[in-house]
């Protein structure tokens, strides 16, 4: 019992000692509501709004936690980054496609600092739109299911400015165009004319929790990032990627 | 305070009474004592932390994972082999399989991995081995929670019973391509194919308290699926495999 109270019975001489002894138990110097301790609280009636949250920084307020990002600020929210590219206009870019940055709020994992996360959920996308590749020969050419691939991992970068390649999220991807007849097999034909299912189009998606033990050396986590690549050990490949979106939510959560 | 305090307001002239002095008091004392609630705090600055609950009273995750290299075909190191086989398999193995202790309470299961069905080269001509080329009817993915498959988390379909099996050539059956052209008729069906296939699968479900197991569940439909003329089998590379439970 935080506070003992003694229960005043009817009948019960009725006087200012009786008061006066009940008020010190409830308010006097060192007992009672004046030394009250969390152990002593019962936290089982808490409700939804008192429970932690699952998404979760010490120092970032709810309000600042689902803010929505500026319109020149090309990432769609705190937690989350989009590639907000038109269908008819994919790119080649190659590298760090997406990127969540906590900014000034950088989170240690583990659950023992301040800010109480005990992993990164990661929830990445991105679209892969064509690939082509030159040849030996300097022909460029449609890709091969078997030969050619997109590729995408997920990296992280401290307040430091370290990084680290998560290896267990490594993706590949390949071109899925084995339907159209000219381009397809070991004989590839010559990328001209541009004619039936030359297109990739499909998703490379990724989901990873980051915990401390991702991290290697790396202090905290500052920044995730998608990156993409268009590498292949023999060939010059040419990949367009188009729309994707990324989340990095910080988890008030014990890891095991 | 939950309630406004004192309880009775006793003014000059009123009959002291027993019962309210009582009330006044106790009011205070239950709910400093365990009958508190979320009118008792300011919810806008404070929350309580994980840590400051026993292990079932908020979230928990568990995660195994495995950074076997999908770029790897010369060893193959930590790739799961999926047999040609036309059934449901799962692999024991790190990113794979996931054990744990459920306290009961909903949980989001997901995985995430890479599925290979190609030897990586170009080097031969591969009308030998039409089909496998032509990448037929694919893979059924899903999770299997306590060794009986999510429906909620199936990834392709590709079953025969429910969608067109269109076979070569529209003729319904399952025949081998003879030659090139033969190749880009597909095979129909709902499989996810692909020589590189990144996939994910994920639900939410309601799970009692006790031990637990979620494997990563796939079947080679129609044991169609093979990595090449002279490797009968294809394979789970780089994978992780979670579960969030969401206690209350």
């Amino acid at each position: 019992m935080a506070i003992t109270y003694t229960y005043l019975y009817t009948n019960t001489p009725f006087s200012a000692n009786a008061l006066n002894l009940r008020f010190n138990n409830f308010l006097g110097e060192g007992t009672g509501l004046n030394a009250v301790s969390l152990d002593e609280l019962s936290l089982g009636a808490f409700r939804h709004n008192l429970v932690p949250r699952l998404i979760h920084t010490a120092e970032a307020s709810t309000d600042i936690l689902v803010a929505k990002a500026a319109i020149t600020d090309p990432q769609a929210g705190y937690f989350s980054a989009r590639r907000d590219r038109a269908f008819s206009s994919p790119t080649m870019t190659v590298g760090e496609i997406m990127e969540v940055d906590y900014k000034t709020y950088p989170v240690q994992l583990g659950m023992n600092s301040t800010e109480n996360v005990g992993a990164v959920l990661v929830l990445a996308n991105i679209d892969v739109d064509r690939m082509t590749f030159t040849d030996k020969d300097g022909d460029v050419y449609l890709p091969n299911e078997h030969f050619n691939y997109a590729s995408a991992w997920i990296r992280v970068y401290d307040s430091s400015g370290n990084d680290i390649d998560l290896d267990h999220t490594r993706r590949t991807l390949s071109p899925r165009v084995t339907i159209k007849s000219p381009g397809y097999g070991a004989t590839v034909q010559p990328f001209t004319p541009l004619s039936g299912d030359s297109n990739t189009n499909q998703d490379i998606s990724i989901r990873t929790v980051i915990t401390q033990n991702d991290l290697g050396d790396l202090l905290d986590v500052a920044k995730v990032c998608l990156v993409v690549d268009a590498a292949h050990p023999t060939r010059v490949q040419d990949i367009r990627y188009g729309k994707g979106n990324m989340t990095a939510i910080p988890l008030h959560t014990d890891v095991s | 305070m939950a309630w406004k305090y004192p309880r009775h307001d006793i003014r000059s002239g009123f009959v002291a009474d027993i019962d309210a002095i009582n009330d006044n008091f106790l009011a205070v004392v239950d709910e400093t004592s365990g009958s508190l609630n979320e009118h008792n705090f300011d919810s806008s600055k404070t929350v309580l932390k994980r840590q400051q609950l026993a292990k079932d009273g908020a979230f928990s995750i568990h995660v195994t994972k495995s950074n076997a290299d999908p770029s790897n075909f010369s060893t193959k190191t930590g790739w799961q082999e999926i047999q040609k086989v036309d059934d449901w398999q799962s692999f024991d193995a790190d990113g794979a399989t996931l054990n744990f202790i459920g306290r009961g309470s909903m949980v989001y299961v997901c995985a995430s991995f890479q599925l290979i069905a190609t030897d990586g080269l170009q080097s031969v001509r591969r009308e030998s081995t039409l089909l496998t080329d032509q990448m037929g009817f694919g893979f059924a993915v899903a999770l299997r929670v306590d060794g009986t498959l999510i429906f909620d988390s199936l990834l392709g379909s590709g079953d025969s019973s429910s969608e067109f099996y269109r076979g070569f050539k529209n003729r319904g059956g399952d025949v081998e391509p003879t030659n090139r052209d033969g190749i880009c008729i597909p095979q129909g069906g709902g499989g996810v194919s692909g020589a590189r296939l990144p996939v994910t699968v994920d639900a939410v479900l309601n799970l009692p308290p006790g031990p637990h197991k979620i494997e990563i569940a796939v079947m080679n439909i129609r044991a169609n699926m093979q990595s090449s003329g002279s490797d009968d089998k294809t394979y789970i590379a780089s994978r992780e495999l979670f579960a969030l439970e969401m206690l209350r």
